[in-house]
């Protein structure tokens, strides 16, 4: 609803973890009766993105076209990312 | 009739295979990404359409929305272990996010990658249910983005810690969060398995990373468009 008021071009169940997790804070709700279900859901999220998931089979002709393209994301992105976020990272002081 | 044998299906291989990687936690034996394989292989093998199952598996799907917003109570609970290194955390999240979508977006432009793919690419440095809500308001195709997402992922929980470790990063809380930024869920729970600090920190960096990517990814992406045109 919010998102049709608006009209801004934003996930909805994102503004829902927003307006929750706002809600936990200024304990408006009380977390822990929100426990049970929200653990629930967490254990099993990974199953819920499972069928979408299978979608890619749709696309194979594209994957294939582009095989240099995805395997390059692949490889290099996460190597990049890793390098200068560990190497920003370490630069913070941490108490062990 | 067809639609709970599709969800009894995906559930009970689901739940199989988490079983397996609750006995032999590696990330080669990620849950997900077994049952993807499984389930396009029965496909293809059977000729069913992918709409007949996505079709079929739907009430599966439904859930995946309400569970996103359930992310905010264990945000809430890291919340307090966040608080002090936050700064260092936002910044972090922020710069690993926006090298992802910058340097995904010039890799797509250089190889000629066509518009609906390159909306596919920007969000993955972030957890899957949070990339296929992005994918999916970019014009993308939340399929392809998820299937990356999780491999990227496994890659980076075979050899994300050995990597770091090769770039001198020896902190286990740096560990954690370049792990938690990049490789999301899979590279959190690589991180757990390293150091319990790490582990931590992973999981606070990549809730907020979510948090982030939410915002950030698409105005990046709106901007970059502008100046490519």
């Amino acid at each position: 609803m919010l998102i049709a008021l608006t009209g801004v071009n934003f996930p909805a169940p994102l503004v829902g973890l927003i307006v929750l997790f706002l809600l936990l804070l200024f304990n408006i709700i009380n977390p822990e009766k929100l426990a049970p279900t929200s653990q629930l859901l967490i254990k099993y999220l990974p199953l819920f993105f499972i069928p979408v998931g299978v979608g890619f089979i749709s696309h194979l002709t594209m994957i294939a076209e582009h095989i240099v393209l995805i395997s390059l994301l692949l490889t290099v992105l996460p190597v990049i990312i890793l390098l200068c976020v560990g190497k920003l990272a370490a630069k913070g002081k941490y108490r062990d | 009739m067809i639609s709970i044998l599709a969800c009894a299906l995906t559930t009970l291989l689901f739940l199989v295979t988490r079983k397996i990687y609750l006995t032999w936690p590696s990330p080669l034996l990620n849950p997900v990404l077994i049952c993807i394989a499984m389930i396009s292989v029965l496909l293809l093998i059977s000729g069913v359409s992918y709409d007949q199952y996505f079709h079929a598996s739907r009430p599966i799907n439904w859930l995946l929305e309400p569970a996103v917003v359930a992310l905010a109570y264990p945000l809430y609970q890291q919340f307090t272990y966040i608080k002090p290194v936050f700064a260092l955390l936002t910044l972090c999240a922020f710069v690993g996010i926006s090298l992802s979508t910058l340097i995904a977006y010039i890799i797509c432009i250089l190889l000629d990658a066509g518009d609906v793919l390159t909306s596919t690419m920007m969000a993955l440095s972030v957890t899957t249910p949070i990339t296929l809500l992005i994918t999916e308001s970019l014009g993308g195709l939340p399929s392809i983005a998820a299937a990356m997402v999780i491999l990227i992922g496994v890659l980076g929980g075979v050899f994300g810690v050995y990597c770091l470790s090769l770039f001198n990063v020896t902190q286990p809380q740096a560990k954690g969060i370049a792990l938690g930024v990049s490789c999301h869920a899979i590279g959190t729970a690589a991180a757990m398995e390293h150091h319990p600090l790490a582990g931590a920190f992973a999981s606070a960096a990549m809730i907020l990373s979510a948090m982030i990517s939410a915002f950030w990814v698409p105005i990046l992406f709106t901007i970059l468009n502008h100046l490519n045109h």
